[in-house]
């Protein structure tokens, strides 16, 4: 390949808002060191610096490597993950039932973001391998089971936020594959029923619109039978099962769906955050110059509410251009995806598209109030090594399958 | 490949379309916060702002088996201080300590120990009198930030009534702090520090408020926040013990302040502790108070060990009354039967070139299984341990459940001791040993050690036909909204001693009381068969202990009950009568019930 048609596939403008986000982010970081009531260690920025050199050499090798040997690699990936994420119950020292973390031999890191990738090869590596005809399910089950394992693994850390982001894999890589909307919509209904299932209106409202769904995609008799009855018998079977429960396992599940219950802990949080980004205003208060952060009302603000720490002091116009950045990234994404022309490369594109849409959404909803408090970090700004790698390393997927788009 | 013809399809508008609709809820979503209320919020965060006010929960009540209060909570006042509204720290701080009558670096290490966030008060004292109430709300204007509070207070109504068991509540600790993180605990919360308070703290706790109030740049509260109602406390579930508090009362009697022991006694068909006694004892109201330093030292420091609840956390040997399971051991193994006769006792009998006395030194004669636990026969036992041998004795006490904790609602259970040839190695070395030890463990006497919790347990199992259930001590957890929780019988062992044999250790331990020659005469109750079984343990440190263990009545038993007294001699004098009244009173008063 000429070195003309190498700079012309390489993805220069994904290069370019990746590193733009990230420096913000350390810019950020950086602004949320300054105050006299922050206790957090002054130089997280340069521990996040490395952080960022350290992953963009990830992002370098995974856009190197072609990706056919992800292909051939990725069950053997998978299956590693799984097994590190089964250590985590073997590993003593369970602090408060929350235990991400995984050490061997001095290294510490999360295999719940491994599993990401993971995930996303073996899923990719699986529905790139057989024909899928357009109208039947039937190819997907055993699919649905590889993104159950990690996430009922990961539900166990106990961690809800990071085992929905497996949905939203799930979801766009089933959509990748061609599995229709109707189709996609009623293999996840008996959840959707799950949750509805707590407000009877509600519910009523999911059942009429499951039958209109059924009515439109037809399915055989036993299979629409099966759809409906069991959605029906989640929806009745639920609400009595929870009145069953004592009160304080009530509590223990509301807690653990929705931490912002607890108003003294992330409750607050939410609040705390809400006046941060509001106060912001149209132009924000200038760099360095937020009351919020630098007094340390807003929690986590280097952390998960960092783009509260970053709107603060931006203000709306700050805001938008984050969003646009992300947007960017995003539709890039999604046109690597769309423009690849082998199967396997397009998926683990859509994949990884996927994870970052999913992650940028719920953050920003947290910030904003307008979803419950999951922990999650915002891609390339917030701090965190783990994350901040497996980012990288994702967005390397995306420069990689452009760069190969032509190849089958 | 056919399916991802809709991947190469650029006209596919479907993901983008969703991206945009995420980001355009995102968009107007920060455009309502960030434009339209602006102003609202940029208020919020120059006044700062929102002071968060928690509110306790009340904890649940504790009440006997019939639903007398044991344990409830009355108003109290606290007084705080507000870190983010304190002006000229050390005037203020000084006044204060003048009004509550303590030293100002006291005031200090408290308010650095547990200031967390500007806004939430911190507790520097708690329940302060009326007078100092009035005197600090007076001289209000001097004390900007320095607010009082009203906040339930724990109050245990019979004193020291069952206070082992109830156990006492006090502030957390910034360990349990850091370990209950993210429990909704927070600096000066309250947590059951033991007793039936710590095991089901999480029932009893229940689920704190809060107040939500904008206050002014100078500290003046502007009202509750606006759209943001405040969050009602939830008290937390009442518990219903199996306690009952007319027996308690008279095993509180029949047990003197001045002597160290402890008593329990259970419902044999169950399992249920009804009354639960330890002594020396202490007043759980002086926890749930602000604890003067010089108290605390002297309950923890007291050589009477007044907190330690010699129920279930202390084990003693267990004397004669593990007699009757060495008979059971003896009668399921074979080696005898209800008539065997052994050579008689003349006071003593010779092993190796070793002379065991027996306690009556003129000797009992000739005496069958009965009789030999009637009079408690040292020389009988004796005998009949050396046809056993250790390894058989051993694991028949094992199998009857002894040396292990039984698993009651309370922490702190210590699981007592059957010695076996491990121990025994492991203790003294394999050849320092001898066959001889069998001679003192068959009476009960040398390593082995039993909770008086066990004694109770072993005996109610034998008078209910040999089931072992585990003892529990609450019955039911009850909420507010009236759902309740009852905490069922749980079966956790089966003597192994067959029916005909449990028959005649009934009779044996019928004959103890009952009987002319028995030695726990003193116990009986007129009008009742009574079963039990004295035991006098020599121990190093004194006198020996006192034990009586019983059930009664002989048929469908309705109580056990173990007596222990601390180097109280024989326990034919000394529990037998403490166990009989107790006995007594429950037979009289619950038989009309």
């Amino acid at each position: 390949m000429s070195l003309v048609t190498i700079r012309r596939n390489v993805d220069v403008w994904m290069i370019m808002l990746v590193l733009a986000l990230c420096a913000i982010g350390m810019v950020t970081i950086y602004s949320t060191l300054q105050g006299s009531e922050v206790s957090s260690d002054s130089r997280l920025h340069l521990k996040q610096l490395f952080w960022i050199g350290l992953g963009l050499v990830a992002m370098v090798l995974t856009a190197m490597v072609t990706y056919k040997v992800y292909y051939v690699l990725g069950p053997i990936f998978y299956l590693l993950s799984l097994i590190s994420l089964g250590l985590l119950f073997f590993q003593g020292g369970r602090v408060a039932g929350a235990n991400r973390w995984l050490h061997i031999g001095g290294i510490s890191w999360q295999p719940a973001e491994f599993a990401k990738v993971a995930t996303i090869f073996m899923l990719a590596h699986y529905l790139s391998g057989r024909k899928i005809a357009t109208g039947s399910i039937k190819p997907f089950l055993p699919a649905l089971g590889l993104v159950a394992l990690p996430v009922l693994l990961i539900i166990q850390q106990p961690d809800l936020g990071t085992s929905l982001v497996f949905l939203s894999i799930l979801v766009s890589m089933f959509y990748g594959a061609g599995m229709k909307p109707v189709d996609l919509f009623l293999l996840l209904s008996p959840a959707l029923s799950l949750v509805c299932a707590f407000h009877l209106v509600t519910w009523m409202i999911f059942i009429l619109v499951l039958l209109v769904m059924l009515y439109r995609a037809r399915p055989r008799f036993l299979a629409t039978a099966v759809i409906f009855l069991t959605n029906f018998a989640v929806g009745i079977i639920t609400p009595i099962l929870w009145r069953g429960l004592h009160e304080y396992q009530q509590k223990r599940i509301l807690v653990f769906l929705d931490p912002g219950r607890d108003p003294l802990g992330a409750g607050y949080q939410v609040i705390q955050s809400k006046v941060a980004l509001g106060s912001g205003g149209f132009l924000g208060k200038g760099f360095l110059q937020g009351t919020q952060t630098k007094l340390a009302f807003l929690p986590a603000q280097h952390t998960d509410f960092i783009f509260s720490a970053f709107g603060e002091q931006f203000g709306f116009i700050g805001s938008l251009l984050i969003l646009t950045l992300f947007l960017l990234f995003i539709i890039r994404g999604l046109r690597s995806a769309q423009m690849a022309r082998n199967q396997f490369a397009s998926l683990i594109a859509m994949g990884a598209t996927a994870v970052f849409c999913f992650h940028v959404f719920v953050n920003l909803g947290v910030a904003t109030g307008i979803m419950p408090v999951t922990g999650l970090p915002l891609p390339f700004m917030s701090y965190g090594g783990s994350s901040m790698i497996t980012n990288l390393l994702l967005a390397g997927l995306l420069i990689n399958v452009r760069y190969r788009w032509q190849e089958y | 490949m056919k399916s991802s013809r809709r991947l190469h399809d650029r006209t596919d508008l479907i993901p983008l379309l969703v991206v945009l609709i995420l980001f355009g809820v995102l968009i107007s979503r920060l455009f309502f916060l960030q434009v339209v209320r602006a102003q609202t919020y940029r208020r919020l965060s120059e006044e700062n702002r929102i002071r968060v006010i928690p509110v306790d929960a009340p904890r649940g009540h504790i009440l006997d088996r019939h639903g007398q209060v044991l344990v409830c909570n009355r108003p109290s006042y606290v007084v705080s201080i507000v870190p983010f509204q304190l002006r000229e720290m050390e005037r203020t701080i000084e006044i204060l300590a003048n009004f509550l009558g303590m030293e100002t670096e006291q005031i200090v290490t408290r308010f650095n120990e547990s200031r967390q966030r500007r806004f939430a008060p911190v507790k520097i004292k708690r329940d302060i009198d009326f007078q100092t109430l009035a005197v600090i709300q007076e001289n209000k204007l001097d004390l900007p930030g320095v607010i009082y509070q009203v906040e339930p207070r724990r109050e245990y109504l019979h004193g020291p009534l069952a206070a082992h068991l109830l156990g006492t509540v006090g502030e957390i600790s910034s360990n349990e702090l850091t370990t209950l993180q993210g429990s909704g605990y927070r600096h000066g919360s309250l947590i059951g520090k033991g007793g039936l308070e710590k095991q089901y703290e999480r029932f009893l706790r229940g689920e704190d408020g809060v107040q939500y109030v904008e206050v002014s740049a100078v500290g003046r509260e502007i009202g509750p926040l606006p759209n943001r109602p405040a969050l009602e406390a939830k008290p937390g579930n009442d518990l219903l013990l199996t306690i009952d508090l007319s027996l308690q009362r008279v095993a509180e009697e029949a047990l003197s302040d001045s002597v160290a022991g402890a008593i329990v006694a259970l419902d044999p068909a169950s399992g249920e502790i009804l009354a639960m006694v330890s002594r020396p004892a202490f007043d759980p109201n002086l926890f749930s108070s602000v604890i003067p330093e010089s108290t605390w030292r002297a309950l923890h420091e007291d050589p009477g060990h007044p907190l330690l609840n010699r129920a279930i956390q202390s084990a003693y040997p267990p004397g004669s009354i593990l007699k009757v399971l060495t008979a059971a051991a003896g009668l399921e193994a074979g080696v005898i039967t209800p008539y065997t006769r052994f050579s008689p006792c003349t006071g003593a009998l010779k092993y190796g070139n070793r002379w065991f006395g027996c306690w009556q030194s003129w000797g009992h004669g000739s005496l069958a299984l009965v009789e030999a636990l009637a009079q408690s026969c040292d020389v009988y036992f004796y005998q009949l341990g050396l046809k056993l041998g250790l390894d058989r004795w051993s694991d028949f006490m094992k199998g009857c459940d002894l040396g292990e904790a039984l698993g009651v609602d309370l922490a702190g259970e210590v699981d007592g001791l059957v010695p076996d040839r491990n121990f025994f190695t492991e203790r003294y070395g394999r050849r320092n040993w001898g066959s001889g030890v069998i001679l003192n463990l068959v009476i009960g006497q040398g390593e082995n050690l039993m909770t008086p919790l066990q004694a109770a347990s072993m005996m109610a199992a034998i008078g209910n036909g040999g089931i072992i259930y585990r003892p529990h001590l609450v019955g039911e957890i009850r909420s507010l909204t009236g759902k309740s929780l009852p905490q069922k019988p749980e079966v956790i062992g089966q003597l192994p001693i067959t029916a005909g044999n449990l028959t005649t250790l009934k009779r044996g331990l019928r004959a103890v009381v009952q009987h002319s020659s028995g030695t726990g005469r003193q116990a009986a109750v007129s009008g009742f068969e009574v079963a039990g079984k004295t035991g006098t343990a020599q121990n190093p440190h004194g006198e020996d202990h006192s034990w009586f263990a019983a059930f009664a009545p002989l048929e469908q038993p309705r109580i056990a009950i173990a007596v222990l007294v601390e180097h109280g001699g024989h326990g034919g004098s000394v529990a037998a009568p403490i166990a009989g009244r107790i006995m007594e009173a429950y037979l009289r008063g619950s038989g009309t019930e």
